[in-house]
């Protein structure tokens, strides 16, 4: 019976982990979507990706992607944007911004946690705009890349800082060797 | 990773505000416009030349004012048989001859009844049937009559204007000298109404045309060819819900026409001129005949929609 | 934290920056004041072009995938002032009067830019 527990992939303590950093992205994707955008509408700021980050330096890929993909469906059906542009927008930007974030984790190890999230953050507007693009079928979107950038690119350095605070406080890591997972 | 991307920011910011190309210009004021000149090949020489036959045959086709030459304003004022110069005679000749040559609503003559429309319209007033059929009276009353040797005549009170048809036979004259000279590469603006327009030296050497007085938004692409716009967008009057034009039905007296605007695609200015204000008071299956009888090419305009365009043409929106 | 990253970090950051601030100024700079007209499309199709330079005082609906959608031009400028959409983003823009910023109403699929006709060699 013993060994049996300790063969058990995912520890209940890593469930609970994860479903805490799930619900802290998930309140803040909400709260983030009542933010107006700027000129392209549903571009949003990415705040969420502090809770992805933390999950991706602490947790692991695979868990980052859950808590990820749970995340931009949750919001999209409490807000009632789901299936819509703005959803489409919200996944598409997270995809890009989290493959290309764990791109750098993984393999370019060139960049400490706030220029992994600066990345992150530029993509993930990236891929908001394309889908915007596809939808309004026009390039003008392109006019409002420099303000967009910009500001994705401050958004990056905050969630970065922020991210990398949280897991100063070694509160995961605590957990981690408590519970070995 | 800085250096690799400096180089190509510099080269972006240098492609997207480079200096404009070599263009020899000038403007004129003349035919009551401003006539511009876009050498793209050529000397300052040659723009002084244009500029001659363009200030020549403004003070030849003038009708209001007496000039160093006989023109139109001394014919006017005289119903003797008078010797003018040759430039004169030929112009007077093709204005008569475009009646042929599917003008059917253009007459030299008409110049008091515009005069007349454009002086009551200024005052938001329409014309009796009755002051129409004073002027029309008058029109059918009098003649031009060209005869050899450069002598003309003209008969009765109504005056020669010429302004429907001056400036794209001087386009015409300008034409002649730049062929002379094989330049290919110009545009010669007749204060937007009247333009010559030779080719570009980048891609098809197609210039785009946008139309947008006619229909804001719309342009179509063309080269070596003469446009010719009447359109009531600018100087049309509307009084109680009707628009009444610049542009007089020489046979009806009437100030209404069919369409909104007309555009002429032509080989000859003089014609492309005479026609756009002409085709105004046109059928459609008139200017479609027209069009392939005179090689010409037409977009019509009313109410915002294109009711007629050559197949030749593209537009753009 | 890693010094060697913290400044790849920085190099990054900046070289980021200057890129979008030279987008910007060039983006600013191809901007066509003169000559300008507003084109609405309604799903990328263009349903009604405005001459601005005639400046006219002018109220309009244009019908948008979910709805009217009320437009005003006047003085050369045009705003969205009235829509169905749940975030209000276009009312929000306000009057447009440049060439380089649209109105999007992404609810209702309408889309307003203002276009150069200098842009044209010639215009008649």
């Amino acid at each position: 019976m013993e060994e049996e527990k300790k063969e058990r992939r995912i520890s209940v303590h890593k469930i609970a982990i994860l479903g805490v950093l799930t619900a802290a992205a998930i309140v803040i994707g909400i709260l983030e979507s009542y933010i107006p955008s700027i000129g392209i509408p549903g571009v949003k700021l990415g705040l969420a990706n502090i809770m992805i980050l933390v999950t991706l330096y602490e947790l692991g890929i695979l868990e980052a992607v859950f808590v990820n993909l749970l995340r931009v469906v949750v919001v999209g059906l409490v807000r009632g944007t789901i299936f819509g542009m703005g959803f489409f927008m919200s996944l598409t930007g997270a995809v890009l911004s989290l493959g290309v974030m764990i791109l750098f984790y993984l393999l370019i190890k060139k960049f400490s946690i706030i220029g992994v999230s600066v990345i992150g953050a530029i993509f993930h507007v990236l891929g908001q705009i394309i889908i915007a693009m596809i939808y309004l079928g026009t390039a003008y979107v392109f006019y409002y890349l420099p303000i967009i950038a910009i500001s994705a690119i401050i958004t990056g350095i905050f969630v970065g800082i922020t991210a990398n605070l949280i897991i100063k406080t070694g509160v995961i890591k605590k957990q981690k060797e408590k519970y070995k997972f | 990773m800085k250096t690799k991307l400096i180089f190509p920011l510099i080269a972006f910011i240098a492609t997207s505000c480079t200096p404009k190309s070599f263009v020899l210009g000038s403007k004129v004021f003349c035919f009551d416009t401003v006539v511009s000149i876009e050498l793209y090949e050529g000397k300052d020489e040659d723009v002084k030349n244009i500029e001659e036959i363009l200030k020549y045959y403004d003070k030849l086709s003038d009708n209001y004012l007496p000039r160093d030459i006989t023109n139109v304003y001394t014919i006017n004022n005289t119903n003797e048989t008078i010797e003018v110069s040759k430039d004169l005679y030929d112009l007077l000749k093709s204005s008569m001859e475009v009646t042929s040559k599917g003008a059917n609503y253009f007459n030299l003559l008409a110049g008091s009844l515009s005069k007349r429309w454009k002086e009551s319209l200024s005052q938001n007033q329409v014309l009796s049937q009755n002051e129409i059929n004073e002027e029309l009276d008058k029109l059918n009353d009098s003649s031009l009559s060209l005869y050899p040797n450069n002598l003309i005549k003209r008969l009765g009170e109504a005056e020669i204007d010429l302004g429907g048809i001056a400036k794209g036979y001087t386009l015409d004259v300008i034409k002649d000298y730049l062929d002379s000279k094989e330049y290919k590469h110009y545009i010669i603006n007749g204060g937007s109404s009247s333009i010559l327009l030779g080719e570009k030296n980048l891609g098809d050497g197609c210039f785009t045309v946008g139309m947008q007085k006619e229909l804001p938004g719309a342009y179509f692409k063309a080269k070596n060819c003469f446009i010719s716009t009447s359109s009531n967008s600018e100087q049309g009057v509307e009084i109680d819900g009707t628009v009444y034009s610049h542009i007089i039905n020489p046979i009806t007296g009437s100030a209404i026409t069919n369409y909104d605007s007309v555009i002429v695609l032509s080989e000859d200015g003089y014609l492309g001129d005479a026609l756009s204000t002409s085709m105004m008071m046109n059928t459609i299956e008139e200017i479609e005949q027209i069009e392939k009888d005179q090689n010409v090419k037409t977009i019509i305009v009313k109410d915002e929609k294109i009711v007629h365009k050559h197949v030749g043409i593209e537009v753009f929106r | 934290m890693d010094k060697k990253k913290l400044r790849n970090d920085i190099i990054l950051i900046a070289s980021l920056l200057i890129a979008a601030a030279v987008a910007l100024t060039v983006i600013l700079c191809t901007r066509v004041k003169t000559n300008l007209i507003a084109k609405i499309s309604v799903q990328n199709q263009v349903v009604e072009v405005i001459d601005l330079t005639k400046k006219e005082d002018k109220h309009f609906y244009v019908d948008g995938l979910h709805g009217k959608v009320h437009v005003h031009t006047k003085d050369g400028a045009i705003a969205i002032l009235e829509s169905n959409c749940p975030h209000q983003d276009c009312v929000h823009m306000g009057y447009i009067s440049e060439s380089n910023r649209p109105i999007i109403c992404a609810y209702n699929a309408v889309y307003i830019v203002i276009e150069g006709a200098s842009s044209y060699d010639v215009v008649i």
